[in-house]
């Protein structure tokens, strides 16, 4: 076994006890609901993170996938009375057709094309949920929306969700690690270093930016399906661009161009952003500080690891041990 | 109709302007399978564009590039690499973010098929591909002499072993025709000698090259048959010693620096 394939392991197994430990150490439901959404950011973010890191292109529009999927579980489990898990498949798929649709013209283009695309549908779909009448619940949403369950055993409570929610998120480690070392994964990370010289090497690069823009969409949406189903009420707010944004600060801040990263970033965000709330029950103004705060943040991280933090911190210990 | 009757690559009447400056005008030629043919010509002449032409970076203003009696003017350039058009790079484009062996199998692009979901989920398929275009990436870096060096970082390499990681890509695709674009600039005496060397070798495989070089002495040892480029037309076609001897491609050359022209996209 190589020292790379043990450091990978070693990873993978230090991250699952991290996890694993949380849930022994208190039964706090508010500790629990911070981890249900760190595991629910942190999907959508390893989604943006590869389609950040590897085809270079920022999505503006990743709340709104989200949202889909939300919206997509709630819609089809309360009006069509469908299974929550039938729900939450056929969300994604129609999600990534959507995301297939806005991807095949906009990366065909050089330039930011997808961001300007990815923004639109944001402010559509944002829209959409407000203003679809009884099937949406407009401003107010949509109630009751069921729990996912496995035969008699639901998944109705923050421990249970949390037991659900992050065997996905390593699933998706596993997923994105089998795709970076395989042909399609070298391609992506090809078209990262040079573009003409993929293309050279037969890459036809704008259907593998799509491949990776439909990925992060369908990623999403499962975040969002998981989310209704957990707090079983769907409105607009959680699902606008604001958020669309913090989702890019958190894959960021984590770092693109790594397995971790984006996953590191969302867990950090999401304790910021907790944190703020709390002390806005003290002082106000905290609440509103999020954004200011999180434009600090980018700042530095731009300034000092411009790769992120997972990069940028085993790039300092490399060469504190080259000396 | 056998598409052996065709010569490999048939280049018609081509033509290609940028606002308003001609880079390569009327451009005829043909190239025999099996044969290296070399095209030279001072700075500017038009060789890297007419590349560029070729693997379809650029749509030409006008003419027909026909490969295996198949037109592929317009196609766009990964369409052309698919058909077995490889290419190395002036200004070296390597992976920089890759490993020697990464880069290497990257030029293997063309010979997988799994998709995405089965890549994600690793099936057994994607493991016996994977297993395949290794053996394949690792015969190509034995072919250069790089295998020592499969795990490095592509940048750490010198630019003469750089040049080589290039080569390995490139003949990893099993390409039907292999443009090479001034293999040898930057290159130490040294280094071009085993370039020279490892051309030789690539040349007696039987797979056609077309060659953009400014050294003479590498264009002399293995060139059939050489075309003479200036101001984006051609001067002569002929063999090495003819177009050597002829007082046009003298003129051409006179009083004109050897260093390079252009860009990989210039």
């Amino acid at each position: 076994m190589s020292a790379e394939r043990k450091r990978e392991i070693l990873g993978f197994a230090v991250a699952v006890a991290i996890v694993a430990a949380l849930p022994v150490v208190t039964r706090s439901a508010y500790w629990l609901s911070i981890g249900v959404f760190i595991a629910l950011h942190g999907i959508v973010a390893i989604g943006l993170g590869l389609l950040l890191g590897y085809a270079g292109q920022v999505s503006l529009g990743q709340a709104a996938f989200y949202g889909m999927g939300a919206y997509g579980s709630a819609i089809l489990t309360l009006h069509l009375g469908c299974n929550p898990w039938l729900a939450m498949g056929a969300a994604a798929v129609a999600t990534g057709l959507i995301a297939y649709v806005i991807g095949v013209p906009t990366l065909k283009l050089h330039g930011h094309y997808l961001a300007m695309a990815t923004l639109g549908i944001g402010i559509i779909v944002r829209i959409l949920f407000n203003e679809g009448g009884h099937i949406t619940g407009g401003p107010s949403g949509l109630p009751a929306v069921p729990n996912l369950a496995i035969g008699g055993f639901a998944f109705d409570n923050d421990l249970r969700m949390y037991c659900l929610a992050w065997p996905i998120v390593f699933l998706q480690v596993v997923f994105s690690r089998n795709l970076l070392r395989s042909r399609l994964g070298r391609a992506l990370r090809a078209i990262h270093d040079s573009e003409i010289a993929a293309r050279s090497c037969a890459i036809n690069t704008a259907k593998a930016k799509v491949m990776v823009f439909v990925l992060s969409a369908v990623y999403a949406s499962v975040a969002g399906s998981l989310y209704a189903h957990w707090v079983n009420f769907v409105n607009p707010h959680p699902f606008s661009f604001p958020f669309s944004l913090e989702l890019v600060v958190m894959v960021m801040v984590g770092g693109a161009a790594s397995i971790w990263g984006p996953l590191i970033g969302a867990a950090a965000l999401t304790i910021i952003d907790q944190s703020l709330l709390q002390l806005g029950h003290v002082f106000p103004i905290a609440e509103d500080l999020d954004i200011v705060l999180f434009g600090i943040i980018v700042v530095l991280v731009l300034l000092f690891m411009p790769r992120g933090l997972v990069r940028g911190l085993s790039s300092q210990e490399a060469e504190r041990r080259a000396g | 109709m056998q598409a052996e009757e065709y010569p490999l690559l048939q280049v018609r009447n081509l033509r290609k302007v940028f606002e308003g400056l001609v880079a390569v005008n009327n451009v005829s030629f043909e190239v025999e399978r099996g044969t290296v043919f070399g095209l030279i010509g001072p700075n500017g002449a038009g060789k890297t564009t007419l590349f560029n032409v070729i693997t379809g970076i650029y749509a030409p203003t006008d003419g027909t590039v026909v490969l295996n009696g198949e037109v592929i003017t317009g196609l766009p350039q990964d369409a052309i690499a698919a058909r077995g058009v490889a290419r190395t790079f002036q200004n070296l484009q390597i992976f920089h973010g890759m490993s020697v062996e990464d880069n290497v199998l990257v030029g293997c692009h063309r010979h997988g098929r799994c998709g995405l979901l089965a890549t994600i989920f690793r099936l057994p398929a994607v493991r016996a591909e994977e297993r395949q275009l290794r053996n394949h990436a690792m015969e190509a870096l034995q072919f250069v002499g790089l295998q020592d060096f499969a795990r490095a970082p592509a940048s750490s390499l010198p630019p003469g072993r750089q040049r080589l990681v290039e080569i390995a890509r490139a003949l990893a695709s099993e390409p039907c025709l292999l443009l090479l674009d001034e293999p040898a600039a930057g290159l130490t005496t040294h280094e071009t000698e085993v370039l020279g060397e490892l051309l030789q070798r690539i040349a007696a495989t039987g797979l056609t090259i077309i060659i953009i070089e400014h050294d003479m002495n590498l264009v002399m040892d293995i060139c059939a048959t050489v075309a003479v480029l200036d101001q984006g037309e051609v001067l002569t076609i002929d063999s090495p010693s003819a177009v050597q001897a002829d007082p046009r491609v003298i003129a051409a050359y006179l009083g004109e620096p050897q260093p390079e022209e252009g860009g990989a996209g210039g």
